[in-house]
């Protein structure tokens, strides 16, 4: 099983759900385990530094008013696993184990969001983020976990499907290889994989024939499609190509494609509304 | 992740057969591809960028002469393994090989082909030899596992492993990158080094139990690091280790303990960065 456990940081937001749900339909290619992983910032760092120091009533009540904000996070986030296992009929278990079917189990943390995240994921075969999650702490640990600890991110806006049909945006760079290698157990079990290039500003783009040996000898089989654009659009063309391309995960490196990475986390929220269903599979 | 495509470097020195055969001997279960990759060079460019004292004729023909023998090298050890000598490129149950000449820079090629490959075998001795540059490169760069040949080639796929444990980011990786060869093992062994320190030990045989793998606890004494681990994996076919550092240079890439256990171990070694 070569994804065996999937983390999942849940911050108590809206996302939360659809993170849930994208990871479990990823899990279900291969019964994987699912760890919800919630971490809050810890308390008694909260406390302001001043001069004069303050007193104890003041930081008793900084520190509750932190551990509530946290508690109450953590139910938001438990409540969410509950309703999505629920509907999709993924049980919840007390610890992570190993079984014949998906499974869930929640884990609740204090310490520094990015480190906790980092660490966690370091020992987890993907990592699944809603965008909708995302403040300053859960960038900062998006990106530890693409460029330090290099697992691989699925990102998804919204509930996506089984990864079954795939598309792959290449570039030619080591990024997107790294994409395709961290992809390769999905892509093994796809049943459709389309490579897709953007060719910019009339240049032909970096050559296929290395991703296509690689491809060949791990027995999966594609089609190769080239977009022409200019070059402003490239990271627009390929989520068209791939929504063109009817995919169920964009699989892509993280730092390729110049405009990729505006394109996914620029602050226009209805840029990534626009791409509704469409999950991102980045590695760096 | 299977391993469909094991990447070699060919020098055309005697060192090029013991990892040949290890590369082999690992495709064979799997029945990966073997690519052996030789790096033509261009004499005229080495002569002067390196201002070696070789005139370029005299280059050139040892050039052609190390050619030749990485050839001869790795036509011999496929015959041996039995492996079809074939760019064939569909993925295939029976062991195949073939052997790219390409031009330029072994490390530059190198680092480029372990894109592609799913596992990355240098020789044993390559902190002396010449695939010493290549060597860094693809470990600093690449994500892909990377394994020093042992003494002697290898039986068959590891049994027993040890994994040296010290909490950080690349043991994790080290861990993560071994787990084909783990998920086969009979045996694997957590030695911890040190104080616990970033990820918890436990975290790790918890990780693995996921996988399907039951993993021994066995803190090392607080001794040396790297005789410690070296004693503590005697017995095991396949030693699992994080590398440090961030410098280029060779003696900053590793620090003091897997220093050591490069020097010094008969085993295969798998290495992360």
């Amino acid at each position: 099983m070569p994804i065996a456990k999937i983390l999942v940081p849940v911050a108590g937001a809206e996302g939360d759900a659809a993170a849930i749900a994208t990871a479990i339909a990823a899990a279900r290619v291969f019964a994987s385990h699912i760890v919800l992983f919630a971490i809050h910032e810890d308390p008694a760092l909260a406390v302001p530094l001043v001069g004069v120091p303050l007193p104890p009533d003041a930081i008793a009540s900084i520190i509750d008013g932190q551990t509530r904000h946290g508690n109450d996070a953590a139910a938001r986030a438990r409540n969410a696993m509950r309703q999505v296992c629920g509907r999709e009929d993924v049980r919840i278990v007390p610890i992570a184990a190993r079984g014949a079917a998906t499974t869930c189990s929640f884990r609740q943390c204090w310490g520094n969001v990015a480190v906790g995240i980092g660490n966690a994921a370091a020992l987890s075969d993907l990592v699944v983020l809603s965008p909708l999650c995302w403040d300053s702490a859960f960038n900062e640990a998006f990106l530890d976990v693409l460029r330090d600890v290099r697992r691989p991110v699925l990102v998804a806006r919204e509930a996506a499907r089984e990864p079954r049909r795939i598309a792959i945006g290449w570039d030619g760079s080591a990024a997107a290889a790294h994409a395709v290698s961290a992809a390769m157990p999905f892509l093994e079990r796809a049943e459709a994989v389309t490579i897709l290039t953007i060719a910019c500003r009339g240049e032909v783009c970096e050559p296929v024939t290395d991703l296509a040996v690689y491809l060949k000898r791990h027995g999966v089989a594609f089609t190769h499609r080239e977009t022409a654009t200019g070059d402003a659009q490239a990271g627009e063309a390929l989520f068209q190509a791939a929504q063109e391309a009817n995919a169920d995960l964009l699989v892509v490196g993280a730092y390729g494609h110049d405009n990729l990475r505006e394109a996914l986390f620029g602050g226009a929220t209805q840029t990534l509304a626009g791409r509704a269903g469409m999950p991102v599979l980045l590695a760096h | 992740m299977t391993i469909a495509e094991i990447l070699v470097p060919l020098c055309g020195t005697p060192a090029d057969t013991g990892v040949l055969d290890t590369a082999f001997v690992l495709a064979a279960p799997s029945g990966a591809h073997v690519t052996a990759l030789f790096a033509i060079e261009d004499a005229r460019e080495v002569v002067s960028a390196q201002d070696l004292r070789e005139s370029i004729p005299a280059r050139s023909a040892r050039h052609a002469g190390a050619r030749g023998q990485a050839r001869q090298g790795f036509a011999d050890a496929a015959k041996k393994a039995g492996a079809t000598v074939d760019a064939l490129v569909e993925k295939h149950a029976k062991l195949s090989a073939d052997i790219l000449e390409m031009p330029g820079d072994l490390a530059e090629a190198m680092a480029r082909a372990a894109l592609f490959a799913d596992l990355i075998v240098f020789p044993h001795d390559v902190a002396r030899g010449p695939a010493r540059t290549a060597f860094i490169r693809v470990l600093t760069e690449s994500e892909k596992p990377v394994l020093l040949a042992g003494r002697d080639p290898p039986a068959g796929a590891p049994r027993a492993i040890a994994v040296g444990w010290d909490g950080s980011l690349p043991a994790a990786r080290a861990l993560t990158a071994a787990l084909p060869f783990l998920a086969t093992a009979k045996s694997v062994d957590l030695l911890t080094i040190g104080e616990p320190a970033g990820i918890a030990a436990v975290e790790a045989v918890d990780y693995l139990a996921l996988h399907g793998v039951t993993a021994s606890l066995r803190p090392l004494p607080p001794a040396p690091a790297g005789p410690a681990l070296l004693a503590a994996a005697r017995g095991a076919d396949l030693l699992v280790l994080g590398a440090y550092g961030h410098n280029r240079l060779m003696e900053r890439v590793f620090g003091g303990a897997t220093a050591h256990v490069l020097s010094h171990a008969d085993q295969l070694i798998l290495l992360a960065h």
